[in-house]
């Protein structure tokens, strides 16, 4: 049996992408017919998507990328790039108009990772329209602001389809072939066997509805995304948050700049032995990972608790209409409370509100009429589900590793050790050992004795990752923004090893 | 006319719009048997002519190459009356023209190298054993799932992020499998021209 916390792949994509190519500087061909062999230089083999992302947009390569952020946060990732277009190349018939398609290419440190490559359409662009006008300041080019979402063919045709006699796993899973995409989920089976109709609405839309509607127990819930891979990916959220399940090992991502010269050994295959390194697939600010993708460099909470609070309410009562039912029975009622995640002992610790009235106000919602022909828990796990995601963003921790971070993915279980920073930890040392406190201490900081954050350290679930490119940060040209979410802040298993 | 099979089978390659020979690679092959057909004497007759004398011993002269190639002689113009030369036996005739080998591109020599990875049937059987025995891990100690699933971040067996196509570094393209039922040569003015054209629907 697989751990039950590990996504893994069950169907590949085929969707087609368009063919992002450049010149081959490592030998003659007849695309580069004056080869000259460089001395110890990077060719364009190991250099392209590593120093900077490798875009093109209708076969004219973007060079002056000023920033580029992949958002993999709603249910299809985005991108947004700003970019100057220095030669006017796309300024003119080579506007993005008949084929607004930008294909974007970041490249890993070992390739034991998938590349990011992605096909994005192209959905608004702003354009500083001034420097286009503007025949004497021609040299300086057009800005560009380009904001597009993963191009998936098919995903807002509308179709009429049933998926018989399926539960919403399989169902999910028909639905990602129908588009080409591939399946990627959790090891689970839900309880949700019925027939599935899509009525005339977008494939993307129905996802949605399927994901919505799917059930487990009521001690679970699910969601569910397309990735930057194109998998159409099902979670099991709660599973993912079980602090009993072991760590996942991947391999180690090689990103260091202090050891390019590694990481391109590891690249070029001239180490093998380092590219099958493994390390725990997880997070954290201690300095002996200083330089890594998996290293901190800042963190900060992002709390919506009063505004879900308010909208959701703790627990919601829910009002429908059984006619299968005698008498008045028939309306019937039922409370939805979060879900107690596994592996924590006693009650939920985190968000339950201290405020009596918080907790005990109820929000009322009618959910129709239960004519019987969906599976037995469809008003439910609508419910289950909408609720426990929303309980998810109510406190969130946002971190950053410098580089782009090719081991954690959205969806995963991701253990976050935390340490209070140095002079925190110097200021409580002098304190306990009555020293000054001025932060200044003869004995240098051992590593052992970092104090770890037990609040902030614990496993989590990735709920969200931004790739982003920033020319104008040369200390982090490219960094990974996690939002990470949990339900019990204050559990006792916050440390882990 | 003297017409060399051996050159003639020789590959040509196209560069800068002009067909060139490749003369690297050998299409003629020493035959491995000590069995001869003995020494002959280059006659009166046979001077400068060895077609002739290919005719004389093999009767076909078109072997004359490979007779010349034998005695290691390139010049067939250079034969005279009284030189003595091996002559090929007859039984290696056929064998000794085999074709040119196949040159394979720097990047494609790379990938069958020693470190390549062939997944054969019993390799497979294999990981799937490490895996079960290494509670779901694969054989370098990852989390796979229970039939070796990889995760959606982790490139195949034989994956890569780079190819090398004619002279072109193509990126990504593994990342997905291409479903081409779904996208037929795309479509083009020239294209659509020509098949117009072609069925006379617009003249």
């Amino acid at each position: 049996m697989a751990k039950k916390d590990l996504i893994t792949v069950v169907t590949d994509p085929k969707v087609p992408l368009k063919e992002l190519w450049s010149t081959d500087d490592s030998q003659v061909s007849a695309e580069n017919p004056f080869y000259v062999p460089g001395k110890g230089v990077r060719n364009a083999k190991t250099k392209t998507g590593s120093d900077k992302p490798f875009v093109k947009i209708n076969s004219i390569p973007v060079t002056e990328i000023d920033m580029l952020v992949i958002d993999e946060t709603g249910i299809i990732p985005k991108v947004k790039i700003i970019f100057v277009d220095g030669n006017g190349a796309l300024s003119g018939a080579n506007y993005p108009k008949n084929d607004p398609i930008m294909s974007v290419y970041i490249k890993p440190q070992n390739d034991k990772f998938k590349p990011i490559r992605c096909d994005f359409l192209i959905t608004n662009i702003i354009t500083s329209q001034d420097a286009i006008m503007n025949a004497d300041s021609i040299d300086t080019g057009a800005t560009f602001i380009m904001t597009g979402e993963l191009y998936v063919p098919k995903i807002y045709n509308n179709v009429s389809k049933s998926y018989r006699n399926m539960n919403s796993k399989d169902a999910l899973k028909a639905i990602a072939s129908d588009n080409d995409l591939g399946f990627a989920c959790n090891e689970f089976t839900p309880n949700d066997k019925m027939t599935w109709l899509n009525t005339n609405t977008s494939s993307l839309r129905f996802i949605e509805h399927v994901s919505n509607h799917s059930y487990l127990d009521d001690d679970t819930f699910s969601t569910s995304f397309i990735d930057k891979f194109y998998h159409l990916t099902f979670v099991n959220v709660a599973e993912q948050l079980n602090p009993l399940n072991e760590h996942n090992m991947t391999y180690d991502n090689m990103v260091d700049s202090s050891e390019l010269d590694i990481s391109q050994a590891v690249t070029d295959g001239k180490n093998p032995d380092l590219a099958e390194m493994l390390s725990v697939t997880g997070l954290t600010n201690k300095d002996n990972y200083r330089g890594k993708p998996e290293y901190i460099i800042n963190y900060s909470l992002m709390g919506n608790t009063g505004s879900i609070l308010k909208s959701k309410g703790y627990k919601k009562k829910v009002f429908y209409y059984d006619p299968s039912l005698q008498g008045a029975e028939r309306f019937t009622s039922f409370f939805v409370n979060p879900v107690q995640i596994k592996g924590y002992t006693g009650e939920n610790k985190g968000l339950e509100p201290d405020d009596e009235t918080l907790r005990e106000s109820i929000i009322k919602k009618w959910m129709n009429i239960d004519y019987g022909n969906a599976h037995p828990e469809w008003n439910a796990s609508v419910l289950i589900n909408d609720h426990n995601n929303s309980e998810l963003n109510k406190v969130k921790l946002k971190v950053e590793t410098a580089g782009i971070n090719f081991q954690v993915n959205r969806g995963q279980a991701v253990p976050i050790m935390m340490y209070f920073p140095p002079t925190t930890h110097m200021e409580k040392n002098m304190q306990t050992k009555g020293g000054n406190v001025d932060g200044k201490t003869e004995t240098p900081i051992n590593i052992q004795d970092l104090v770890p954050d037990t609040i902030i350290s614990g496993k989590y679930y990735v709920s969200g990752v931004k790739y982003i490119y920033d020319r104008l940060n040369p200390s982090f040209p490219f960094k990974t923004e996690f939002q990470l979410a949990r339900v019990n802040w204050l559990g006792e298993k916050n440390i882990v090893q | 006319m003297l017409i060399s099979k051996i050159i003639s089978r020789k590959r040509t390659i196209t560069k800068y719009t002009q067909q060139i020979t490749d003369l690297i690679y050998s299409t003629f092959s020493f035959p491995t048997g000590s069995d001869g057909a003995g020494v002959t004497a280059v006659s009166e007759y046979e001077n400068m002519r060895p077609d002739l004398m290919a005719n004389r011993l093999y009767g076909d002269q078109t072997k004359w190459d490979a007779m010349l190639k034998y005695n290691g002689i390139s010049n067939p113009f250079s034969v005279k009356a009284g030189d003595l030369l091996y002559a090929l036996p007859f039984s290696a005739l056929e064998s000794v023209y085999v074709p040119p080998r196949d040159i394979a591109e720097r990047e494609q020599k790379k990938e069958t190298g020693a470190k390549s990875q062939v997944v054969s049937k019993k390799d497979k059987n294999r990981v799937n054993n490490l895996v079960r025995k290494n509670n779901n891990k694969n054989c370098d100690g990852v989390n796979v799932g229970a039939n070796g699933e990889l995760p959606p971040n982790l490139s195949k067996v034989g994956d890569k992020s780079v190819k090398v196509k004619d002279g072109r570094l193509v990126f990504g393209e593994d990342v997905t499998t291409v479903n081409k039922d779904n996208c037929p040569t795309p479509i083009s003015r020239s294209r659509l021209q020509a098949a117009l054209l072609k069925d006379k629907l617009f003249l």
